[in-house]
């Protein structure tokens, strides 16, 4: 059975073998192709790209199964050796946080834009023209014009071995061998992180010292050096980024395998130049701003001289208005007279200063005062002034009202007579009423005459001396104009007007007039003038004593002839002499004639007779 | 043209920044060797038709107060390792550099330089050691900075040796 068994097969298999022929070869090295691992995997990758493009055309099956063995290789990857990694990604993360970045400065700029468009200036309209022009935002103009910086130099140093591989610097600026710097800058950058145990691939960031600033950024393999002269803006390390990316794109493989030849890199210098960057405050483009400055200084000129001459012409004409409302103060012109104001007017001297209207006003200039005195008829000046003139002692009240002056209390008699005097000197002073203003007794007030002597005690009014009946009449109106004179005591005083009645009576009862026999009168004897005088004296004095006077005429006769002849001819003799002081302008009320009564002396010769025919005088004083 | 970097690498007062001096541009006070730690100076060479810049980074010699940054021997080409005639402990410093320095950057081209030979009577050095470093491929070059002896043929040796190490 076995061998028929063999027999079978072996016949089994001509039989396939006549019926498949050369299909059956084909499958064998179909087999052999699917169970070799290396040619499989060839077959495969040959196909598995356009199969994947098929794949992803048709859905996103494949792309989703793939990602849980991409994420395992990202992982793997990662903690195998994170630099690669990150040497991978570095072309693709500088811009895509750049992107992040601008996006927040722009959200940022926009809102100080916000911010910047409601201040209005010359300098922002300025700015506005810019961004007009150019597109570009006006916060983002704002920024750059307040920046002033300028890179140097630039150097691309290979990181590994601090070799400088290219460079660029400005010819006006004094540059050092920059292959030395690049090394010492290495040389710097390692000392800071073997000293300060710095995460490993880290590098200084920035240099400062003084207005030169380094700023350094690092690469894969190199690293790009800045020195910036003034503030720079945070784009230019944007710009050494970029700059940095473009090296490592382009000069990649080189920077790799760099064995210290710098041909390569000398060459590509192109790649740095825009980090040389520059920004001034005022450009080359357009009026510079220091003419700018000197167009706006001469245009402010004028408006400043302008507007300074306005405010101190109302600086002054403040001060003006100021002085003539004060009191006292009549302005009747001003003027400014090399450069001081000259103010013209008239001012009671009573007002006060103008020191403080110049404290209170803005006026900074000089003031020259031209004032002519004058009487204010304000009421308070007017009181002022009657207060400054009568100077009222203590116990004297004045009070103004209305141009109506009221004066109370007591004073003494000279103030009183000075206020008299005064008043009527006082402008704007209508009416006084002293009515009630007493004045205080002083024995001055007596106006004793010379050789009379006063005391006053205790209200009692002491008088000695000898004075006239005038006088002594005054004495009696003091005592009752002042009640604190309680009595005048004039005991001792002698009464110089009876005494000289007395000696008047006296002197004309001695007068005699004589005449010649008969009827025979002789008007030349007789001296009217005197006999009269001393009449007129005798009538005068009485009078003024309130005393009665007669003056009796007598007339005598001699005794020759009868009786009734002769005293006929005595009366007749008396009128005669009574006549010529009537004549003389003696009032006939005081007068008194008189005939005979009997011859005054007996007549024993003609001596004697002569002696009888006579007129004489008697005075009766009641 | 080619920039190398090199170092000066040896103890304390072996004579690296003389020897550097004899030649170099420089534009760095000493005063950095104190404070950094290292000077920078350059030194152009004709060699044939090329022409190459070396970038000398003088090390503040290493002594037991004072040790070489590592950091500083990152991406040195090449480097001249010195040692004092007159004391022979600067020898074997030099070659503690030289393990560090190839421990950082692999194996670079470094010649030897026994330097103060003008005071060779001096020297407690062995000389006879010398040999065996040619035999071992060491090019060994005694030099005297105040001299100017071999001070220009040891920086030639070496650079010869970078471009070398550069065409290869």
């Amino acid at each position: 059975m076995k061998d028929n068994g063999h027999e079978d097969n072996h016949d089994f298999e001509e039989l396939r073998r006549l019926l498949m022929g050369s299909e059956l070869q084909q499958i064998e090295q179909l087999r052999e192709r699917l169970e070799s691992p290396e040619s499989f995997s060839s077959e495969v990758g040959e196909i598995l790209p356009q199969a994947m493009l098929k794949s992803s055309q048709h859905g996103a099956e494949l792309s989703e199964a793939m990602v849980p063995t991409v994420e395992e290789i990202v992982r793997l990857s990662i903690k195998k050796d994170i630099n690669k990694f990150a040497d991978a990604l570095f072309p693709v993360i500088g811009p895509a946080i750049r992107k992040a970045i601008k996006e927040t400065i722009r959200q940022m700029l926009q809102s100080l834009n916000r911010t910047l468009e409601q201040s209005l200036s010359w300098q922002g309209f300025k700015w506005r023209l810019e961004s007009f022009r150019t597109g570009i935002p006006f916060a983002q103009i704002a920024l750059l014009h307040g920046l002033v910086y300028q890179v140097e130099q630039v150097f691309l140093i290979h990181r590994e071995t601090g070799l400088l591989l290219t460079h660029l610097g400005r010819d006006d600026v004094n540059n050092q061998n920059p292959d030395l710097v690049s090394s010492m800058l290495s040389a710097i950058n390692d000392f800071v992180g073997d000293s300060f145990e710095v995460e490993a691939n880290r590098t200084l960031d920035s240099i400062e010292v003084g207005e030169i600033s380094i700023w350094i950024e690092p690469g894969p393999d190199a690293i790009l050096a800045v020195a910036i002269r003034g503030e720079a803006p945070n784009s230019l390390r944007t710009t050494m980024q970029q700059t940095l990316e473009q090296v490592q794109t382009e000069l990649g493989e080189v920077l790799a395998g760099f064995m210290g030849d710098t041909l390569p890199f000398e060459d590509r210098q192109d790649l740095l130049d825009e980090c040389m960057q520059a920004q001034y405050q005022s450009g080359s483009k357009g009026i510079s701003a220091r003419i700018i400055l000197t167009i706006l200084l001469l245009l402010l000129l004028p408006i400043y001289w302008v507007a300074s001459e306005l405010q101190r012409s109302w600086q002054q004409q403040e001060y003006v208005d100021r002085l003539g409302a004060l009191p006292g103060y009549v302005i009747t012109g001003a003027m400014e007279r090399d450069g001081v104001l000259v103010v013209h007017g008239l001012r009671d001297p009573l007002s006060s200063l103008p020191d403080s209207i110049g404290e209170q006003s803005l006026l900074t200039g000089e003031v020259e005062h031209r004032f002519e005195p004058y009487q204010s008829l304000l009421p308070e000046f007017v009181e002022q002034r009657a207060r400054k003139i009568l100077a009222p002692p203590e116990g004297v009240v004045l009070k103004f009202e209305r141009g109506h002056l009221v004066i109370e209390g007591v004073a003494d008699l000279s103030w009183r007579e000075r206020l008299n005097a005064t008043l009527p000197q006082i402008a704007g002073i209508e009416s006084v009423d002293d009515s009630t203003l007493k004045t205080r007794f002083t024995t001055a007030m007596l106006k004793p005459p010379s050789g009379v002597s006063i005391t006053l005690e205790d209200g009692l009014v002491y008088v000695e001396g000898a004075a006239d009946q005038d006088w002594i009449n005054s004495l009696a109106m003091v005592r009752q104009q002042y009640s604190e004179i309680s009595a005048i005591d004039t005991r001792a005083l002698v009464n110089l007007t009876e005494v000289a009645l007395v000696s008047k009576i006296a002197e004309l009862e001695k007068q005699v007039v004589f005449f010649d026999v008969a009827t025979s009168f002789d008007f030349d004897s007789i001296d009217a003038p005197k006999l009269s005088a001393l009449a007129k004296n005798i009538i005068d004095l009485a009078n003024k004593l309130s005393r009665n006077v007669l003056i009796g005429v007598r007339g005598y006769s001699d005794s020759v002839g009868s009786f009734e002849d002769n005293v006929f001819l005595s009366v007749e003799r008396a009128d005669y002499v009574v006549q010529a002081l009537f004549n003389a302008g003696i009032d006939p009320r005081y007068i008194a004639i008189k005939g005979l009564e009997s011859p005054v002396k007996a007549e024993t010769s003609e001596t004697e007779k002569r002696f009888n025919r006579r007129v004489g005088f008697e005075v009766i004083v009641e | 043209m080619s920039k190398f970097k090199v170092c000066m690498l040896g103890a304390f007062a072996v004579g690296k920044t003389s020897l550097v001096q004899r030649y170099v541009h420089s534009i760095f006070s000493e005063k950095y060797q104190t404070t950094l730690g290292v000077k920078i100076d350059q030194k152009s060479l004709h060699l044939g038709d090329k022409t190459l810049e070396m970038i000398l980074w003088d090390l503040a010699g290493e002594d037991e107060f004072i040790n070489v940054r590592d950091s500083y021997l990152r991406g040195s080409s090449g480097g001249v390792l010195v040692a004092d005639g007159t004391r022979a402990e600067t020898l074997d410093i030099a070659f503690q550099l030289r393990d560090r320095l190839f421990a950082e950057v692999g194996q670079v081209p470094l010649i030897l330089v026994i330097n103060k030979s003008d005071l060779r009577d001096q020297w407690t050095i062995d000389t006879a050691q010398f040999e065996q470093l040619r035999e071992d491929g060491w090019q060994v070059l005694e030099t005297s900075a105040r001299d100017d002896s071999n001070v220009e043929a040891a920086f030639r040796a070496l650079a010869t040796r970078l471009l070398a190490m550069n065409s290869s």
